[in-house]
């Protein structure tokens, strides 16, 4: 399987107003090629604004890198899965426990190296643990063999568009986030809010991915909005070339975030097949 | 023989009119650069003209013109609508570097035909799309703008045409603008085409502007070089 | 390959003589074709219409053969001469007289601010209804007349009617285009095919457009059913259904107010200076005749005609300057302007007919021999050279009039020169008439 992969941060023109910095981080981690069937993990993660989570950006970050080291390593194994069970039960049972346990650890060890200033502990509420500082979502998506396994924490969007039309979300949808409202990594129950998924790419041949921090979601008119974005991005594939799209993509995070759309920090990562899906 | 009044009173002449909004949606991207722009606006400042005959012969409607302007975003280049006869054309130009993003621009054309906005007299608009290139629109922006113009009875009602410049960019996204399997994309394949295209535009922008007119036929008559070919007749293959 | 039209330089071929027809530069250009300049071999200018690639062709070809067969009805008609031909291009044409660029839109001409004089626009008015009445009189309707088709000089209230390729016999379906605001309502149902009663409803709002400024039958409940609003938007195709098909209203019916023009529509200042008997002429095609499809409910050319020719006549002016209407019937009516009684003017008297005689006003050879010489000028009325407030009638033929004035003796007024309006008899040529004061 032959996939590109193009990423895009942009700063939203409301945190830059704030003087804060883009809160967002994108990742990967293999080689979107794949050759020789290896894993592919890609994740995107929106620190969260609020004062009260001061080093965001850096919890962003962190989550990214730590979701697509353990994604690759975890799931490596798991490209002869003969159904969805036994992906998702590595998720939830070994993935998911890992990147909450690396995560605070990999802030505990930025916590170390750089301790809290007095500037910093103002914005601090009473009782909160360090890790909040650094709280974010995060939105992960595994390629492994014929299996696409996805998780999430948080607001955000994933977007798949298969070779025939239909466009789809992978994760299932968490009734508890709406407007301004999160779940977070830095949670004491962060694996109660995961919702995860794992797709058998032979059944629904997937021809793009997307994931996106909310800033992309909340910057579009239309609801739902997931139909003519899919539409538009299949179109693109076959009229514009992949090529293309990832001139593009920095242009179409920059709108999101932009006043025109939502003035948030907008990551996009786009994933797009290059050939037919092979039969293994 | 002369008929000699004299200077007497008379009452005040003129007839009421309803306004027909005619829009054009000009693309000022980087691409239109030199030529292909100086065309565009000698074409615009040329069919003015016809628009100003048509409004004469008939009694009904009096054309009120606009244009917007659009590349990355979209701008007003007339923002109060002018009656055509007194409309002199100053010229746009292009952005350099500018994209062409036409789901803003449709979206700012629906602001002006908002039911608070249109006068509820007014016929149903005309609007004229001109691009020389594919919408560069980020995904879902087009369609975004398009329908939050088709979600008014005026922009449904609207007659809508579109002139692409180059062949490269009659697109399946302006077919969706214009709404209408029946009438097709005028496609000026040299600069020196781009009047005679927006010629065409405008005048069967005002016919189809007509009440109760057939507006399939008008377009099949005045859009199409040659009337749609009728298909072939069946082949008899029971003989071999 | 050949082309679709004809370009300037060609020559095409008229389909009967053969002849050649140049083409020149384009005139216009339509939903059906492009009209050029051309001119025939002895230099005389026409237009050439040229049809664009349509599916009827072979009918609409016929149909113009049809007419090109038959003498045209009527001076004002830009009938269409011979069908043309040419190797070069697809498709066909017909060539027809050049209307002189004195010619202009009715529509334009009553839209302008400045208003026809009531003269012009009356006798423009009687043209109309003439050219209507030979049209009929030569078994052949109107499919669609509208406004479009109307040209005028606003200087000699000559008519010009252009696009006459859709005048036939038969009463065939006339949506195709979509002059629906003239059409009856008889027709606009689908209850009948065009014929000469549906043109007669046709004539009439052409002819209240001319004088009134306006369509008859839209006024304030047409607007109230105007909008672009979510709920309240009708197409235009329904409501014309609606407003001029299903249920018209006269915007002036005297029962029923409810479609009467909005405050500071024209309309409303225009129609109470005409005199009654047009008001009547107009009232009863637009209240009975609406409903009443016969020339018992219409008003019928000939009327119109007559009725145009009066109100030519009986156009004075009052002397806070404003053009009015003296009318024999309603002999105190206060001027529109000052709102003054303005004092009865002179009146020749001729042949049962009455003329004002104010400053503009002709008698034409119509008056003398009451045929349809209207453009033959007998006499005009001007102001006196040298009194001021005198007006004196203009002797314009190649004859001498004998004038008998009361208590003096019979004198002769020779070509070219000017009589002093006063009472008395005169003798045009053998026709008796009588000034008197009104």
């Amino acid at each position: 399987m032959d996939w590109h992969l193009f990423t895009a941060s942009i700063q939203g023109t409301a945190h830059r107003a704030a003087a804060l910095p883009n809160q967002d981080a994108v990742g990967s981690r293999g080689d979107p090629a794949q050759a020789g069937g290896a894993p592919l993990a890609v994740a995107v993660a929106d620190g969260h604004g609020d004062p009260r989570h001061f080093r965001s950006g850096r919890g962003s970050q962190l989550a990214v890198d730590v979701a697509c080291e353990l994604g690759c390593e975890v799931l490596a194994g798991m490209g002869g899965a003969a159904g969805p069970d036994p992906v998702r039960a590595q998720l939830a049972q070994r993935l998911l426990p890992g990147i909450v346990h690396g995560w605070r650890a990999a802030v505990a060890e930025d916590l170390d190296h750089r301790p809290f200033s007095a500037e910093e502990l103002r914005h601090r509420h009473p009782g909160d643990d360090a890790v909040v500082a650094y709280g974010t979502t995060l939105l992960l998506a595994v390629f492994i063999g014929r299996w696409l396994a996805v998780a999430q924490i948080g607001d955000g969007d994933m977007l798949l568009v298969e070779a025939g039309g239909r466009v789809a979300v992978p994760v299932p949808p968490d009734p508890s986030l709406h407007g301004r409202f999160t779940t977070s990594l830095c949670q004491d129950d962060a694996l109660a809010h995961f919702r995860v998924g794992a797709l058998d790419l032979d059944q629904a041949p997937a021809e793009v991915l997307l994931l996106a921090t909310d800033g992309f979601g909340n910057a579009q008119a239309t609801e739902p909005w997931q139909p003519g974005v899919g539409a538009d991005l299949l179109a693109f594939v076959r009229d514009r070339g992949i090529d293309w799209m990832g001139e593009q993509l920095p242009s179409w995070a920059a709108r999101c975030a932009s006043a025109e759309g939502s003035g948030d920090d907008t990551t996009l990562a786009l994933l797009v097949r290059s050939a037919p899906p092979l039969r293994p | 023989m002369t008929i000699s009044q004299g200077a007497t009173i008379m009452p005040g002449g003129g007839i009421s009119r309803r306004p027909l909004h005619f829009i054009v949606m000009a693309d000022c991207s980087g691409s239109m650069a030199g030529e292909k722009m100086q065309a565009l606006n000698f074409a615009i400042a040329e069919m003015l003209p016809n628009l100003v005959a048509w409004e004469q012969e008939q009694e009904k409607a009096q054309i009120l013109f606009r244009a917007v302007a659009f590349a990355d975003t979209p701008r007003w280049h007339i923002e109060e609508p002018v009656p055509v006869a007194q409309l002199r054309w100053k010229p746009l130009h292009h952005v350099e570097r500018g994209r062409t993003n036409m789901g803003p621009a449709f979206r700012m054309v629906a602001e002006a035909l908002a039911p608070d906005r249109l006068e509820r007299r007014a016929l149903q608009p005309a609007l004229l799309l001109v691009t020389d290139g594919l919408p560069t629109d980020p995904p879902g922006q087009f369609g975004a703008g398009l329908s939050a113009l088709l979600a008014l009875p005026a922009g449904r009602a609207a007659v809508r045409l579109a002139v692409a410049i180059g062949r490269d960019a009659d697109s399946e996204a302006l077919n969706r603008f214009i709404g209408d399997p029946q009438v097709p994309v005028l496609v000026a394949d040299s600069t020196d085409e781009i009047a005679d295209r927006l010629a065409t535009a405008s005048i069967a922008l005002s016919r189809m502007s007509e009440v109760g007119v057939d507006r399939d036929a008008l377009a099949t008559q005045l859009l199409r070089a040659a009337p749609p070919k009728s298909p072939p007749s069946a082949v008899d293959d029971s003989i071999v | 390959m050949t082309a679709a039209f004809p370009e300037r330089g060609d020559t095409v071929r008229m389909v009967r003589g053969g002849a050649a027809v140049g083409v020149g530069s384009r005139i216009a250009e339509g939903g059906q074709g492009v009209v050029f300049r051309g001119m025939l071999v002895n230099g005389s200018p026409v237009a050439v219409k040229w049809y664009r690639p349509l599916p009827h062709v072979a009918q609409l070809r016929a149909a113009i053969a049809g007419l090109v067969a038959r003498p045209r009805p009527h001076p004002a008609f830009a009938w269409p001469l011979d069908l043309v031909e040419s190797d070069r291009v697809t498709g066909f044409g017909y060539v027809m007289p050049l209307l002189a660029p004195r010619f202009r839109p009715l529509a334009q001409v009553i839209g302008a601010t400045d208003p026809l004089p009531f003269r012009t626009a009356a006798s423009i008015g009687r043209r109309i209804a003439d050219a209507f009445a030979n049209l009929h009189a030569a078994g052949l309707c109107y499919r669609d007349i509208s406004l479009g088709n109307l040209l005028v000089d606003p200087d000699t209230g000559e008519i010009a009617i252009v696009d006459n390729d859709n005048v036939g016999t038969d009463g065939s379906a006339v949506f195709v285009k979509g002059t629906l605001r003239f059409m009856a309502p008889e027709v606009l149902r689908d209850e009948v095919p065009p014929s000469t009663v549906s043109d007669l409803h046709s004539l009439a709002v052409i002819l209240f457009f001319l004088l009134v400024h306006g369509h008859p039958l839209e006024g304030q409940r047409t607007e109230a059913s105007y909008g672009w609003g979510e709920d309240g938007h009708v197409s235009e195709t329904r409501l014309a259904l609606q407003h001029f098909g299903l249920s018209p209203l006269f915007v002036f019916d005297s029962s029923d107010s409810s479609n009467a023009p909005v405050p500071g529509d024209l309309r409303l200042i225009w129609w109470p200076i005409y005199p009654r008997f047009l008001r009547d002429l107009f009232t009863r095609t637009f209240t009975v005749g609406l409903a009443d499809a016969s020339l018992g409910g219409r008003v019928t050319e000939g009327v119109w005609r007559r009725a145009m020719t009066r109100l030519q006549d009986s156009v004075a002016t009052c002397p806070c300057g404003a053009s009015v209407f003296w009318d024999a019937d309603e002999p105190g009516r206060a001027c529109w302007h000052c709102h003054a009684v303005p004092p009865a003017p002179p009146l020749l008297e001729v042949n049962r007919q009455i003329v004002v005689l104010s400053p503009g006003a002709v008698v034409s050879g119509a008056h003398l021999r009451r045929d349809r010489d209207w453009d033959t000028a007998v006499a005009r009325v001007e102001p006196h050279p040298t009194q001021p407030g005198q007006l004196v009638l203009h002797n314009l033929t190649t004859e001498s009039w004998t004038v008998e004035p009361p208590g003096e003796e019979s004198r002769q007024v020779a070509p070219g020169q000017r009589l002093r309006v006063r009472p008395l008899l005169i003798d045009f040529g053998g026709v008796r008439a009588a000034i008197r004061d009104g």
